[in-house]
C-alpha cells in the first residue's frame, strides 16, 4: 500500500511517501500500526482532530473507513488553498 | 521546475474546462481575453484572482510555501468544477492553481467563467472558490523573519462551503 504524508504530518514522519506491507482493515488500523512504528509517527498522529484522510484520493470522515482493497492512502491537516 | 496538469475536454453543457496546476506565474490579464474570444454566445464573464498577502497567521510574511497532492488536487478541482456545471448553466471554466514558494504580491489562484448571464458566472465562480478553499488538498506554509507556520484552516471559510 502506498502512503503519502502532506504539510506538516509530513514534516513530523520524516517522509512525504512510504510503500507498506499492512493487514490493516480500517483507517485506524493502519494509524495505529503506524504509530507503533516510532515517535515520529506517534507524534504526527498524537490528535486524530487535526488529522484528514484520502483513500484512493477520495476524502474520508470516518476513521473507521475499510482500506482492505485501498491502494492509496494520504494523511494531512486540513487543507488551506486558494 | 515547471510542473503542470492540463485539461481540454468538452462536456455536455459546457464547452470547455481547463484546469491547470503550475509552478510558474500566469498572466490573469491575458487569460481573460482568451475565455469566450471569438464567441457570440457568451453575455457575461467574471474573473477572479487571489495573492500572496504580507499578514495572515504571521506578521510581515516574506514568503509562502503552498503544497499540494498533485493527483487527487487535479481530480479534485475537476469534482469541484462539475459539480458547478450542474448547478448553474456556465460555458468556460478556466481554473489555474499554483504551487511551490511564493512572495507576497504573487499570483496563487485564477479562475474565470463565462456563460449566458451573470447570475450563474457570479454564483458558479463563488461556489468553485469556495469549495477550493476548503476542500482541494493544498496546503500554506508562511515564512518571515522569525520563523515559519503552517497556515490552520479557517472555520469561516468552512462555513461558506457548507451554505451552498
Amino acid at each position: 500500500m502506498q502512503v503519502y504524508y502532506f504539510s506538516w504530518v509530513r514534516e513530523k514522519v520524516g517522509t512525504n511517501f512510504e510503500e507498506i506491507q499492512t493487514n490493516a482493515n480500517t483507517v485506524k488500523d493502519l494509524i495505529d500500526e503506524l504509530s507503533l512504528k516510532g515517535e515520529n509517527y506517534a507524534l504526527a498522529f498524537g490528535n486524530l482532530e487535526d488529522i484528514k484522510v484520502a483513500v484512493d484520493q477520495v476524502f474520508v470522515s470516518d476513521f473507521n473507513h475499510p482500506i482492505k482493497n485501498a491502494k492509496e492512502i494520504a494523511f494531512f491537516p486540513p487543507v488551506t488553498g486558494g | 521546475m515547471q510542473k503542470k496538469l492540463h485539461f481540454f475536454r468538452q462536456l455536455q453543457g459546457v464547452d470547455v474546462l481547463s484546469i491547470t496546476l503550475q509552478e510558474n506565474d500566469f498572466d490573469p490579464g491575458l487569460i481573460y481575453n482568451l475565455v469566450g474570444k471569438d464567441r457570440k454566445d457568451i453575455g457575461a464573464k467574471v474573473a477572479f484572482t487571489g495573492l500572496v498577502k504580507d499578514f495572515f497567521g504571521l506578521e510581515e510574511v516574506e514568503s509562502l510555501y503552498i503544497e499540494h497532492y498533485p493527483s487527487m488536487a487535479k481530480r479534485q478541482l475537476k469534482n469541484i468544477c462539475q459539480a458547478a456545471l450542474e448547478r448553474w448553466q456556465i460555458k468556460e471554466i478556466h481554473l489555474v492553481h499554483r504551487f511551490g514558494l511564493l512572495k507576497p504580491g504573487d499570483n496563487i489562484v485564477n479562475l474565470v467563467l463565462a456563460s449566458h448571464s451573470r447570475s450563474d458566472v457570479f454564483e458558479g465562480g463563488t461556489f468553485i472558490m469556495d469549495y477550493l478553499k476548503s476542500d482541494a488538498p493544498f496546503w500554506k506554509k508562511e515564512f518571515n523573519r522569525k520563523g515559519s507556520a503552517w497556515v490552520n484552516q479557517n472555520s469561516d471559510d468552512i462555513n461558506k462551503m457548507n451554505s451552498w
